[in-house]
């Protein structure tokens, strides 16, 4: 089971966009993907048309009284299910600080699911906190998604710096520019200029577009409502390009397969 | 609860059934019919069912004019796809077979984490091929969430062989439970029941197709399953018990004959070796069961079948253990084995051919009838012995049989040679058939801690031996190598380097016996034999 996180501290930077469409592109991979939509807001959640609502809420998850399978949909594509959002994630912090090792308790909720899913991906609220910690301690990677502009720079630097003080089993951070309009002349040099700041950027960039924002009225991944659209080859390119980058970690690189309809 | 409910099935008749449940249904619920989808599949599984007994299901999918390999568990849960694995070169195998890859060719990955045990050494081969059209229904709630899915599935089926697939599947509508919806799946599952009056089907269509395709389920049923009943029963004559036995290993050869001839996979030649062995520990063992003028011909012949099986499975042990032998030494000396490996192959070639030539020869064929032939012909004569109970006579074999493994083995020091441990892996060999052989007539729970004690005892007789065969072995195929262009002194020195450290696992080994044999020959299993056995004390030895 590999565990992908999608987390910037910054909101507003397309970051439940990213991890909808790449959680569904996984699961067009054939690996068994798992989406925990770990943001309140339940946007993400919303998108996959599931109900934001977990039984017992966020105290019985982190106490271990409901195991987290049982909160657990399916989207209405195949291989991918959904750990929905629930309003009482607001408490999240305040649950993980009442138990005993809190930052590891993210991963230690997740790792019974390891027999059921190939992938788990997180969609974390803007913050850090003792949730966002205990997403780095679980995952294997970060996606990062970053708009170019020199505060979101800046954040990222801090994120990196945070995750030196934390030590131990840091994640990989892999960002990417999001949101990016070349029409703005600030997002082009910086875009253009990746190379030359500290942290190195995957080459996929997700352009600013419409197409994304019409996810939510259609609540459907842009792969299926709209399949050829600049937006859905850019998210097939991000999940292609951080597979790839992962792979030498993990020994092999996920593929996507062509078609992406079940037959069978 | 299970995580995900399993999936039911209905048999559907005409097409107008059809259209007529379609209909029913979009009027009951909110749904969406989504287009038909066609495709072609293969249904792929080792000789021995070994994904069917793992739970697992692969297909070969052709769809949109592309290739991928599915994998599924038997209840039709998709667990993964990879594009089709190409077989590695090797095997002289026809193209009948449809034969695909074998564990080693997977690229790692999930994928491969999850076949490969059930594979073990087997390579794919095509089960049944078949064409599937689907058309499925998602029913919704209230928030346009697809709740459950319900397909209408068309199929025919064919053999492996077959051009294309023409025997039709009767229809049927899969009703699919999404995860964290039991509930409206139950809802329709009762509609469909009450309202449409369906009656259930076969809900898995990997048997769905193969029994529509005439094609036994792998793994299932075994070798031959309209053959007499197998396992002895108390009461029975021994002879009668020792022919169902030969029986059975004989089904096990003929079973096994066309894989090791046309040389599949290793394993076929395993099992066809066990049961040669098998046949001949029961003609020996059970010497006097049936008339010795009878069976003394056979013995001899399959005792020279057993012998022309050897040097191919050898060549076949050492090949699997190469990556062993590779990984045991540094990553320089682990490459100059590459000329070992080599010599291997062009030995196991001329191996193998030599093996087919007997498979196709007369003399086996006429072995094989011949063997068919007296065991399913009346008796014409009997003894004394075959016409005694089954139990009294096994009882009496295995509790002498014991009685010879446990004295040997006492009398076993640290320095002994080791030729005395050979003499009783033998010995253990024998009684362990013989518990196989007869086990149907014992308390099964008793049998099994018995057999459990004796194979853990040769666990370290059988490796301590493999050890001492290998270690000369390779002393053999370095004098050839010694005499051959292609090796140089990289080679033969990696080579001792090798049998040095096998020498090293044989003294372990050796280190073991004496507290794995106390364990076997201690009170509670000495008590154990004695009492599952009893030897009548006045019985005269044969």
């Amino acid at each position: 089971m590999r565990v992908l996180a999608v987390y910037n501290l910054k909101g507003g930077v397309g970051k439940t966009a990213t991890a909808v469409n790449l959680a569904w592109l996984s699961a067009r991979s054939g690996a068994r993907t798992l989406l925990w939509d770990l943001d309140p807001q339940g946007a993400a959640t919303f998108y996959l048309r599931v109900r934001a609502k977990v039984k017992g809420g966020v105290r019985k998850l982190v106490r271990e009284k409901r195991p987290l399978s049982k909160a657990i949909r399916a989207s209405d594509y195949p291989g991918l299910d959904v750990l929905p959002a629930d309003f009482s994630y607001r408490r999240f912090d305040l649950e993980l600080d009442a138990e005993k090792k809190p930052k590891k308790r993210i991963a230690r909720l997740i790792r019974p699911l390891a027999r059921r899913y190939d992938h788990v991906w997180l969609d974390c609220a803007p913050s850090i906190s003792l949730v966002s910690d205990g997403v780095f301690r679980a995952a294997d990677a970060l996606l990062v998604p970053t708009i170019p502009t020199t505060l979101s720079l800046r954040t990222l630097d801090q994120l990196h710096a945070h995750l030196r003080d934390e030590g131990g089993g840091a994640p990989r951070v892999l960002p990417f520019f999001s949101m990016v309009d070349r029409r703005k002349s600030l997002h082009r040099e910086i875009v253009d200029d990746r190379e030359a700041g500290p942290w190195p950027f995957l080459r996929a960039t997700v352009p600013y577009s419409s197409t994304v924002e019409r996810m939510g009225g259609h609540r459907e991944p842009v792969g299926v409502f709209a399949p050829g659209s600049d937006a859905a080859a850019a998210y097939e390119a991000l999940w292609t390009e951080a597979m790839a980058a992962l792979g030498s970690l993990w020994g092999w690189v996920p593929r996507l397969l062509p078609g992406g309809r079940r037959y069978f | 609860m299970a995580w995900t409910a399993g999936r039911a099935a209905y048999a559907l008749g005409s097409k107008a059934d059809e259209a007529r449940v379609v209909d029913a249904l979009g009027r009951s619920f909110p749904a969406v019919v989504e287009r038909p989808a066609a495709a072609t599949g293969v249904y792929l599984d080792t000789f021995d069912g070994g994904l069917r007994k793992a739970g697992l299901t692969l297909i070969e999918s052709a769809a949109a004019g592309r290739r991928e390999w599915i994998l599924q568990t038997a209840g039709g849960e998709t667990l993964g796809s990879i594009p089709p694995v190409p077989s590695a070169v090797g095997g002289s195998a026809p193209e009948e077979h449809g034969l695909a890859a074998r564990a080693a060719d997977f690229p790692p990955g999930p994928f491969r984490d999850r076949v490969a045990p059930a594979l073990g050494l087997r390579r794919l081969a095509q089960v049944a091929r078949f064409r599937l059209r689907r058309r499925s229904i998602r029913i919704l709630d209230e928030r346009g969430k697809t709740v459950a899915r319900a397909s209408i599935e068309r199929a025919q089926a064919g053999a492996p062989g077959d051009a294309a697939p023409r025997r039709r599947v009767r229809p049927v509508l899969v009703l699919e439970p999404l995860r964290g919806y039991a509930a409206a799946a139950r809802r329709v599952d009762r509609f469909l029941r009450e309202r449409c009056g369906l009656e259930p089907a076969e809900p898995e269509r990997f048997r769905r197709i193969l029994a529509a395709a005439g094609r036994p389920v792998p793994g299932e049923g075994g070798v031959a399953a309209d053959a007499a009943p197998r396992a002895p029963e108390r009461g029975l004559r021994a002879d009668e018990a020792l022919r169902r036995i030969l029986r059975a290993q004989l089904d096990v050869i003929e079973a096994n004959a066309r894989g090791t001839r046309d040389d599949l996979d290793s394993e076929f030649l395993h099992d066809f070796r066990v049961a040669v062995r098998r046949t001949r520990s029961a003609l020996s063992q059970l010497r006097g069961v049936l008339p010795d003028d009878d069976v003394r011909r056979f013995r001899k012949r399959f005792k020279r079948l057993g012998a022309e099986t050897g040097p191919l499975r050898d060549l076949d042990v050492y090949l699997l253990k190469m990556p062993g032998y590779r990984a045991a030494l540094d990553a320089g000396a682990a490459e100059a084995l590459d000329p070992l490996e080599a010599l291997l192959h062009r030995r196991r070639r001329e191996a193998h051919a030599a093996l087919a030539r007997v498979l196709d020869s007369d003399r086996y064929r006429k072995l094989v009838r011949a063997w068919r032939g007296y065991l399913d012909a009346e008796p014409a004569g009997e003894t004394a012995e075959g016409a005694r109970p089954v139990e009294r006579v096994a009882e009496e074999r295995i509790g002498r049989t014991a009685a010879r493994m446990l004295e040997r083995g006492a009398a076993i020091g640290d320095d002994s040679p080791g030729e005395e441990l050979h003499a009783l892996r033998i010995d253990g060999k024998k009684l362990r058939y013989l518990l196989e052989f007869f086990a149907p007539l014992f308390d099964a729970d008793e049998i099994r801690k018995t057999v459990k004690a004796l194979k853990r005892l040769q666990d370290v007789l059988g490796d301590f031996n493999d050890l001492e065969v290998q270690q000369d072995s390779l002393r053999g195929f370095a004098g050839e190598l010694e005499r051959s262009p292609d090796a140089d002194a990289a080679t033969l020195l990696a080579v001792g380097r090798l049998v040095e450290k096998l020498a090293e696992r044989q003294a372990a080994e050796r280190a073991r016996f004496r507290e794995r044999f106390a364990r076997f020959a201690s009170t509670a299993n000495r008590r154990r034999l004695a009492k599952l056995f009893p030897v009548p004390a006045e019985d005269p030895a044969p």
